[in-house]
């Protein structure tokens, strides 16, 4: 059963169980606070108290489910562009600081394929996804701006 | 994190702010620009400034159809955009994770500290877009293009410029107003043979979206856009289309005139009057050569109607 079965269930055909098809991932990487038991780690966008909500994005089935990168490189990427975007604080803020590896087993959730070197996955109530099942590998790098 | 009552700034107790349409131009399992039309054709971007308590706090502020499409076009930043606006009047919005705006505060841009703002690099960015943007492009793309249709037209027609009513129509937002009232067009602007009729016929779809704006008729403005959106089909050629807008100014001037028959207040009626003799004097005056419904036979009309 899914976590925030209560909150998916009011969202028609979610998650669409004929798009998430991947069982079991053996490598992937997420941004995570420098605590690897910080409880915000693995949220979804819906639950984080970090994230902007608002009516539309209340209703979208992915804001329920929590997102990895396919590798490192992508990661660091799409963080970059968050960056330049939002400025420096607020994707501390938001997103973390630090990028974790791991692995997605078939008992922690059922996963999209990924697009663009992103994906989501829907977790199982009682998934094992913490610090037993990922490590932080990296702090990021995030270079000053000089004001103009 | 930041204090955002430390953003100078006077508190408003309600945001006067109805926007027609919305949608998400740059997001990441969020919302983190968004994009708003309102009913006077303004262009909004609302960016996400931070978090405080179960708030999420934007600033609203307006922009150019020019600046929001190069911005699309990736011709410009957001850190731009914020730098051209610096002493723009904006709004600071606390809405809650449903969307609902709960606190306002009016300010000026340069008061939100840098380091809330977007970075150099801040060009907008397809993997973090969805489809409006599309949509919106196109949207702006043809609002540019009958902007310079317009100004081609002046130039080849001097003369218009000395018809006062003309010119009292002619600034930025009317002709956005008539771009609106008028999506049904564009398939219109795309036949050449329509091109005369366009012509001819923009200037008085600006007058009738300029009466409509004052709006003492209520939502008469969105209802019509929705209507004739469902009963006139502009896209037929030639005389086809011709006589499709012919009955939509028929249909026009029948909403108004229903509405002034309908209102039991007779300051409202002798009000709502002035305006449809207006645009039934504007049809007369530029011989556009358009039926449109009369009401001034009506025995409830002819009171106020004074004999020659």
């Amino acid at each position: 059963m899914f976590v925030y079965k209560e909150f998916i269930e009011q969202i028609e055909d979610c998650p669409e169980l004929e798009k998430y098809t991947i069982k079991a991932i053996e490598e992937c990487y997420r941004w995570v606070f420098s605590d690897i038991r910080d409880v915000k780690n693995f949220q979804p966008p819906a639950i984080s108290a970090n994230r902007a909500n608002d009516a539309v994005h209340e209703k979208k089935c992915g804001q329920f489910a929590t997102s990895f990168f396919t590798t490192i490189v992508k990661s660091e990427k799409r963080y970059g562009t968050l960056v330049n975007l939002m400025g420096a604080s607020k994707c501390i803020h938001t997103f973390g600081t630090h990028i974790a590896k791991g692995k997605i087993l078939e008992t922690d959730g059922k996963s999209k394929l990924p697009k663009k070197g992103h994906f989501d996955t829907h977790l199982y109530i009682g998934h094992m996804l913490s610090e037993k099942t990922f490590e932080i590998i990296k702090e990021i790098l995030i270079e000053d701006e000089e004001d103009d | 994190m930041i204090d955002f009552d430390k953003i100078i700034g006077l508190n408003m107790n309600e945001l006067e702010f109805s926007p027609l349409y919305r949608g998400d131009l740059q997001e990441f399992e969020g919302p983190i620009l968004s994009h708003y039309i309102d009913r006077t054709q303004k262009n909004y971007l609302m960016y996400f400034l931070g978090i405080e308590g179960k708030y999420s706090v934007w600033v609203l502020f307006d922009v150019s159809v020019t600046t929001l499409f190069q911005y699309l076009s990736r011709k410009k930043s957001l850190k731009e955009i914020f730098k051209e606006e610096i002493n723009s009047i904006c709004h600071i919005v606390w809405s809650d994770s449903k969307g609902k705006h709960k606190r306002y505060k009016i300010s000026n841009i340069k008061n939100i500290p840098v380091e809330l703002l977007p970075r150099r690099n801040s060009y907008f960015e397809i993997e973090l877009s969805n489809s409006y943007y599309k949509e919106l492009k196109i949207y702006l793309k043809n609002s540019l293009e009958e902007k310079k249709h317009i100004v081609e037209t002046e130039f080849l027609e001097p003369t218009l410029n000395l018809d006062p009513i003309y010119r009292s129509y002619r600034n930025d937002n009317n002709v956005f107003k008539a771009r609106l009232i008028s999506q049904l067009m564009t398939p219109l602007i795309k036949h050449e043979k329509a091109r005369y009729h366009f012509k001819k016929n923009i200037i008085d779809l600006m007058g009738v979206a300029n009466y409509i704006d004052q709006d003492p008729f209520g939502n008469l403005y969105s209802d019509i856009l929705e209507k004739s959106s469902q009963n006139f089909n502009l896209s037929r050629k030639g005389k086809d289309s011709n006589r499709q807008y012919n009955d939509l100014v028929f249909y026009i001037s029948k909403e108004l005139g229903n509405r002034i028959l309908d209102t039991k207040s007779v300051n409202q009626r002798k009000e709502y009057l002035s305006v449809y003799v207006k645009f039934v004097s504007f049809v007369h005056e530029n011989n556009l050569n358009i039926d449109f419904h009369d009401i001034t036979e009506h025995p409830k009309v002819k009171l106020f109607i004074k004999e020659p």
